[in-house]
């Protein structure tokens, strides 16, 4: 119901709970309410509300939320979208099959004097309540603009209640970046093939380093010094090598790789591994046979944040990036003075964003993923 | 551009990276160094957008200890990417180096060039190379002179060596063109960027993606719709201690020649046949060429010039142009000028384009403005006509802005002008890379389509010397207008003749 008192809270982002059938109309009223200049409030500016995208958003562990809802805030100003967050729960006696809240994600534009605001209405289904969430969800899209889902982590509890909404979808937005297990890796590749297209945030976290490389072989006589690659070595943290591995991924199809095989254990200590934490493979490149050693780096209290390091070993030399703390890259090719390179890590605000952008799919994306499944197989393959 | 071999550059979002190369700057020891250049390289390294890149500075004094730290104090004053990261600096100033020399001893260039080839050799840079001439205009043709003598600018070759300049590119058309004559003896025409700051600038590039990227406007955009357009470019600073550089130059030379004869060859010009350098240069050639001619009895109906006298700025009291430091206190200098243009094409015929340009003036703006035609009849009450505006602002705030009617809330069959608005910083968020940054970019990738090239100048310079030529045939001395003001009233007077009034931007 709309009162002073859920119009105050309503402007300052705080949820406010209400009937999923008087959402749009609470929503109504709320913005005609908040857009009336009141004597009794000066210092309150006046409201712009603003979408250009519908954002499903669907969240299954509950210490994602505070992470996705930090994002939002700041996604207001660059792509001002109606937020639906999809939470599905386990049944608890007690609580009702399906709830919702709505409020407004708001930002003081620059120069001040106006608030622009945007819609996020969050939806919590219990139990069987799950399957309210496609009605209730076609019944919420604003028309005439995109929808996206967004899985903010990997969906495994609740995967058959998703899988008809991203029929609503005009693209899948997931996250590789945030995968720690293989089973969270799965449950995404499993959700690709039914999605119309895929952006991966992760992916775009590779961004920088992947125009790294690429300006370390802007020669010809660098390019030529791919035709001798005889190694690549990853080191890199444990709960960051999914993302690292789409990194290899990417090498591999912009190489021209086959499939990865697994060394046997005597070759792998043959050429020096580990027995524990490390795995040694091997790909077929055009100019002959590429091993690809990755080293899962396990942080601990010395070193919490570990680097990721990656090697390419050629005839001509070695090209290494290692990307340290203060997200900073030092290059290292072919004996030429060391170069440091910024990466600037975007916030998860700035990749969703950029992922409900209109250039950030990439076909490269779509041709890199299944080769970066398949190194994730082989390297977990015991 | 880099080699279209690397496999690695195929889908990234930064393609137009260039080339190793160095720029070797000329006047290093000057201002723009410092407070431009130096900080465009550094931010375009901090972006990613240089896989390698070395500085030379070249200049008389001693600097070769103190280069690297000034060019440090310029980077965390004056770079888009601040603050300047240590490790970050400490690899990118690596790679700065300084060379003492004369402009005019040719020994000098010699010794150049050894420096060049062991700097490209320390940093394994092929020997592409960019030579900024941040140098008063009267070196520009010993610098290049010498550069050719050197063997520095070879035309042909697997590498590029590419010259820019700064502006004034010439004083008059007869200077101009003794200029091009100098730089053609030694390089072609594809190696010389002339350099425009104003075409580095998002909002005046936008100018051709809003016009040629939309589908809505370019019908409308003729003279069939189009009343007349407005092009403003004034400042609220006075000469700033130039006193005696705007004594021979005079807002005419300094502002209207270049800048906004740029922006209004891009606000009036045709479809290019592509987004190339000569395709859209050659139809922003064609609309100068379009320009009616200002005889002496033309200056002295479509051009106002004026004279500032002192007033009130921004609440800050300031003294007349004659009162300036270095101004001779009878000068007859502009500093201010109006025009009355007429583009003689099948687009514009009978469509009057509008020009001012001025220091003083209550606030710093430039910004294009299409007046479209009134409707042909008003239904709402002849005080409900609303003229449609469409303002393209190319700073500060850049951005569109559009002016329309709206029906006023009530029983009444009111109208009011109401404006919609696009705002670059707020529409985009990221902040957009500075002119300079864009057209050092440009420069390496061999990319001349923001530069200007060596016929537009001759014939910009033709038709502002008609105008010089017409005053000095009339005598007199300029109107004058209280620092503080949008300018004199014969300005004004000038527009109203025909019914029309300066818009307040």
């Amino acid at each position: 119901m709309t009162t002073p008192q859920n119009l105050d809270r309503f402007s300052r982002g705080e949820e406010i709970g209400v009937d999923v059938a008087s959402i749009e109309r609470e929503f109504a009223a709320l913005w005609r309410a908040a857009g009336q200049t009141d004597e009794r409030a000066p210092e309150r500016k006046p409201v712009t509300r603003a979408c250009l995208a519908n954002l499903v958003t669907w969240v299954e562990e509950e210490s994602t939320v505070p992470r996705v809802k930090e994002a939002f805030d700041t996604l207001v100003l660059s792509v001002p979208a109606r937020v639906l967050v999809l939470r599905p729960e386990a049944s608890a006696p007690g609580q009702k099959e399906f709830e919702s809240w709505i409020s407004a994600n708001c930002i003081l534009a620059p120069g001040g004097g106006k608030l622009v605001c945007s819609e996020e209405v969050t939806l919590v289904a219990r139990g069987r309540g799950v399957e309210h969430f496609g009605p209730v969800v076609r019944a919420l899209l604003v028309p005439n603009v995109p929808t996206m889902i967004y899985a903010a982590d990997a969906p495994q509890r609740a995967f058959a209640a998703l899988q008809p909404l991203l029929k609503l979808c005009d693209r899948l937005i997931v996250d590789t970046a945030e995968v720690v297990q293989g089973g969270q890796l799965k449950a995404i590749s499993r959700l690709i093939p039914n999605a119309p297209s895929t952006v991966d945030l992760g992916w775009l976290t590779l961004a920088s380093f992947r125009t790294t490389l690429a300006s370390v072989f802007d020669t010809d006589e660098a390019v030529n010094a791919l035709k001798t690659l005889s190694e690549v070595r990853l080191f890199a943290p444990k709960a960051r090598m999914a993302n690292r591995l789409l990194f290899l991924g990417w090498l591999s199809e912009r190489l021209g790789w086959g499939p990865p095989k697994r060394c046997s254990t005597s070759e792998a200590v043959a050429r020096g591994l580990p027995a524990q934490g490390s795995a040694l493979l091997t790909v077929e490149a055009p100019h002959g046979p590429v091993f690809l050693r990755i080293d899962q780096v396990v942080p601990d209290e010395v070193e919490p944040q570990a680097p990721t390091i990656l090697e390419l070993v050629t005839k001509s030399g070695l090209v290494k990036l290692t990307r340290g703390r203060g997200a900073m890259l030092t290059v290292e090719s072919f004996g030429q003075p060391p170069r440091v390179v910024a990466l600037d890590p975007p916030s998860l605000g700035e990749r969703i964003a950029r992922g409900m952008g209109p250039r950030a799919r990439d076909p490269i994306f779509d041709r890199a993923w299944p080769r970066a499944l398949a190194m994730w197989e082989a390297v977990e393959r015991p | 551009m880099v080699d279209a071999a690397n496999p690695f550059r195929e889908g990234l979002t930064q393609e137009r990276i260039p080339e190793p190369c160095t720029v070797v700057i000329f006047g290093a020891s000057g201002d723009l160094t410092k407070r431009k250049l130096v900080p465009a390289l550094y931010s375009l390294a901090r972006d990613r957008m240089l896989s390698r890149c070395a500085i030379v500075g070249f200049a008389r004094r001693p600097l070769e200890n103190v280069f690297r730290q000034q060019m440090l104090e310029g980077v965390n004053e004056h770079a888009r990417r601040r603050p300047v990261h240590p490790e970050m600096w400490e690899s990118f100033s690596s790679r700065i180096h300084y060379h003492q020399g004369a402009f005019d001893q040719l020994e000098d260039y010699v010794s150049l060039k050894r420096t060049l080839e062991e700097v490209e050799k320390q940093n394994n840079i092929p020997p592409n190379r960019v030579f900024y001439l941040s140098t008063p205009p009267s070196s520009f043709g010993t610098i290049v002179r010498n550069l050719g003598a050197a063997g520095l600018v070879p035309k042909d070759g697997p590498h590029y060596a590419r010259v820019i300049i700064e502006k004034p590119f010439g004083v008059d058309y007869e200077s101009a063109q003794k200029l091009n004559r100098e730089l053609y003896e030694v390089l072609d025409e594809n190696q010389i960027y002339r350099i425009d700051h104003y075409l580095g600038k998002e909002t005046v590039q936008n100018l051709l993606v809003f016009r040629f990227a939309n589908a809505i406007f370019e019908p409308m955009w003729n003279n069939r719709y189009v009343d007349h357009v407005q092009i403003t470019g004034a400042e609220a600073l006075g000469v700033e201690g130039r006193g005696g550089y705007f004594e021979e130059a005079g807002i005419l030379r300094d502002m209207v020649q270049n800048h906004l004869l740029q922006v209004l060859c891009l606000a009036a010009m045709e479809p290019p046949v592509a987004f190339d350098a000569d395709s859209v240069r050659d139809e922003k050639l064609k609309v100068l060429r379009a320009l009616r001619p200002m005889k002496t009895a033309d200056v002295k109906n479509h051009v106002v010039r004026g004279q500032y006298t002192s007033g009130s700025v921004l609440a800050k009291r300031v003294p007349g142009y004659r009162e300036e430091g270095g101004v001779d206190p009878q000068s007859n200098t502009e500093t201010y000028v109006g025009l009355e243009i007429h583009i003689d094409n099948w687009r514009w015929s009978g469509v009057p384009f509008y020009l001012r340009s001025a220091k003083r003036m209550p606030k710093r703006v430039t910004e294009v403005a299409i007046h479209f035609k009134a409707n042909p009849l008003s239904l709402f009450g002849s005080e409900s006509v609303v003229q449609n505006i469409l303002a393209v602002r190319i700073q500060p705030d850049e951005g569109i802005s559009l002016n329309f009617g709206s029906k006023v809330p009530g029983p009444a069959a009111a109208v009011a002008p109401v404006s919609m608005e696009f705002r670059y910083a707020s529409s985009f968020g990221a902040e957009p890379p500075e002119a300079y940054e864009r057209l050092l970019l440009d420069c390496m990738l061999g990319d001349g389509t923001l530069f200007t090239r060596g016929d537009w100048v001759m014939e910009s310079w033709k038709y502002v010397s008609a105008i010089h030529r017409g005053w000095e045939e009339l005598g007199g001395e300029p109107a004058t207008y209280e620092a503080g003001t949008w300018g004199p009233s014969e300005s004004e007077a000038m527009l109203s003749r025909s019914g029309r009034a300066w818009r307040r931007p």
